[in-house]
């Protein structure tokens, strides 16, 4: 497994079409690969909590049912999957990743159409069953907050921006996706007018709640431990992480308030390896009682309303509830593709002024 | 003999030409792909990218804090070694690369437990009414030079010792038998002696340091960003891999032009008759 790891990393560095490399990566594949001939499928999931539950959830029963042998990859990385096309060597087969990377890879090209004679559409609504997307977890970036440090946690951005309220450290994603919209509602912004981000406001109040930032987090790990070792006394995260974190037994709670919304999609790279094995992997990621395990087990919601009856009542009270969701907001994933790359220079050019 | 022998380095150089030399080219030839002028002019544009340009310098000014700081703690370390009977430096050696077996990631983590506000030393500076609140260690550049100078000591120390085990104790005995005072005979001809591995452990620690990815990116705060974490978040997050390409370019000149100019002054300084 480890093996298998740094060769796809090699074949990453790869950027144009070369024959040479390529070939020589293959042959190390096929060394790694097991010696008796089985069906294999290869995933690239996220690592962390989400990685366990697919494992748990997904990639074991369908094993079991199926003979083919699921290896997973957990690094998902839109760059990793662009490269892989690129050099013609495409390691992943099946590619879990989230809305805005599933915008970048359909305008790149790289994804093939998910076969819907095999995997099953019902139960399911139209604007998730894409053309070269079937979706997987529904989650969101939450407000956390420190249950030992705050009793009265803050209900909405403008709170969280609060620092006569709450005098203590923040901590937030280094990365501009989700703080220009949470930086626009901490202003008073009504959630339907967050887009088109007014970036000039966005900046701002960026600026107001800088000083008290202690860091900004670069992996889901991080946006957890931070709030949790009370280095911050509030912070942001994504659900299933805060999921883990409270199953754990950790100081860490969300507030779904102005929660913004992200759907994650099962993908299938173009050209490649195993995509008959990878369509029925997502066969089997489509029935209720396996969506109902992952939510169940991440706090996160199943694309099937089906799913949605199964999920266990301990695992009730980590998903939100219909009235949590009606005080959340969609991530706008057509105003981030068409302006991701400006979005990132100018927040690395804030981050680091 | 040995000539003809040569065809032992083939494996290793052919795995290097396949695994670093190739790849490494093609990444590079990457912004140059729709004609050189394009690419230059992309090249400029990176050259005067206000972000860039600061996260240059963050990585430039870390790296060499780190490489000051730990050649200076490493050096006294790497001389008393120097002088030890041979058979005594085993067991130090073995304690100083310890380190070096442990994953670098745990040990970043090891600094998050010790600096953290809730970490072992504000809880116990607190315990003892040292300070009443915690003081913040960790997220600036402070934390990230002492996790940096922590990794790095150990091939500052091996780097200089394998140059001054080679200075004979005998020579600076001369000099102290012929009037010069211990210091005298440790400055002027130890130290001159030592400094090829002075040099090498900087040049070594300097472009390591350049290169640093995790460390920065879990121990320091926003200012911190060294060039490692941005070449991550264009590739991974953006999938540009153009611009990490420039930046990799950038860092590549830089690095090239710091071993053209080490190579003038090691040259210069073996003209100096000391060091032979």
């Amino acid at each position: 497994m480890k093996l298998f790891t740094s060769q796809t990393r090699e074949s990453t560095t790869l950027t144009v079409r070369s024959a040479l490399i390529a070939g020589a990566a293959g042959a190390l594949l096929l060394a790694a690969a097991p010696a008796v001939a089985q069906e294999t499928v290869v995933v690239a999931d996220a690592g962390g909590a989400q990685a366990e539950a697919l494992a748990a959830a997904l990639y074991e029963p369908f094993e079991k049912e199926t003979g083919i042998k699921v290896i997973a990859d957990h690094t998902t990385a839109i760059g990793k999957a662009q490269a892989m096309s690129r050099s013609g060597n495409v390691v992943w087969d099946v590619f879990i990743t989230g809305d805005t990377d599933v915008a970048q890879a359909t305008q790149d090209g790289i994804l093939m159409p998910i076969d819907w004679n095999v995997v099953p559409k019902e139960g399911l609504s139209p604007e998730v069953a894409q053309t070269y997307a079937a979706p997987s977890s529904r989650y969101a970036l939450v407000m956390t907050y420190n249950t030992n440090l705050i009793k009265d946690p803050p209900k909405s951005w403008a709170e969280w921006w609060d620092t006569a309220k709450y005098n203590c450290p923040r901590v937030m994603r280094n990365v501009p996706i989700d703080n220009l919209e949470a930086a626009v509602l901490s202003a008073g912004m009504p959630i339907d007018k967050v887009y088109p981000v007014d970036l000039k406001l966005a900046y701002e109040q960026l600026d107001k709640i800088q000083p008290k930032v202690v860091t900004f987090w670069d992996s889901g790990a991080q946006s957890i431990q931070l709030v949790a070792d009370g280095s911050a006394c509030l912070g942001t995260a994504w659900t299933s992480r805060v999921t883990a974190a409270e199953k754990a037994g950790q100081p860490v709670a969300r507030v779904w308030n102005q929660a913004i919304v992200h759907q994650d999609y099962f993908t299938v790279m173009k050209g490649a390896k195993n995509p008959k094995a990878a369509m029925k992997l997502i066969a089997f990621a489509m029935r209720p009682e396996v969506q109902a395990k992952i939510a169940s087990r991440l706090g996160t919601l199943p694309p099937n309303a089906k799913a949605q009856e199964l999920i266990e009542p301990a695992s009730l009270k980590y998903q939100p509830k219909p009235e949590d969701l009606s005080k959340t907001m969609l991530s706008n994933i057509g105003w981030w593709s068409t302006n991701m790359a400006d979005a990132y220079k100018k927040y690395s050019a804030w981050l680091t002024k | 003999m040995l000539r003809k022998s040569s065809w032992l380095m083939a494996p290793c150089l052919a795995y290097m030409l396949v695994m670093y030399v190739t790849p490494a080219l093609i990444m590079l030839y990457s912004p140059f792909q729709n004609g050189v002028g394009s690419g230059i002019a992309s090249l400029g544009e990176a050259l005067v990218e206000p972000s860039y340009q600061r996260v240059m310098m963050t990585t430039f000014r870390t790296a060499l804090v780190v490489t000051v700081v730990a050649v200076l703690l490493g050096y006294p370390t790497a001389y008393y070694l120097s002088r030890l009977p041979s058979e005594k430096v085993g067991k130090y050696m073995l304690l100083i690369m310890f380190p070096l077996w442990t994953s670098l990631l745990v040990r970043t983590y090891a600094w998050i437990a010790l600096l953290q506000d809730a970490g072992v030393i504000n809880s116990t500076l607190m315990s003892t009414n040292l300070i009443s609140n915690p003081v913040r260690l960790l997220y600036n550049s402070g934390s990230v030079a002492i996790g940096m100078v922590q990794i790095l000591l150990p091939y500052a120390i091996v780097t200089m010792y394998s140059v001054m085990v080679g200075i004979k104790p005998r020579l600076s005995q001369t000099a102290q038998v012929l009037g010069a005072s211990p210091v005298r005979a440790f400055w002027h001809v130890f130290f001159p002696l030592s400094l090829p591995g002075l040099s090498a452990a900087c040049l070594l620690l300097f472009i390591m340091g350049l290169g640093f990815f995790v460390t920065p990116a879990l121990l320091g705060g926003r200012r911190d960003m060294m060039v490692g974490t941005l070449i991550q978040q264009q590739v991974v997050l953006l999938g540009d891999w153009n611009s990490a390409s420039l930046l990799s370019i950038m860092l590549l000149a830089a690095t090239i032009i710091l071993l053209f100019v080490y190579s003038r002054f090691a040259r210069l300084e073996n003209l100096v008759p000391a060091s032979s």
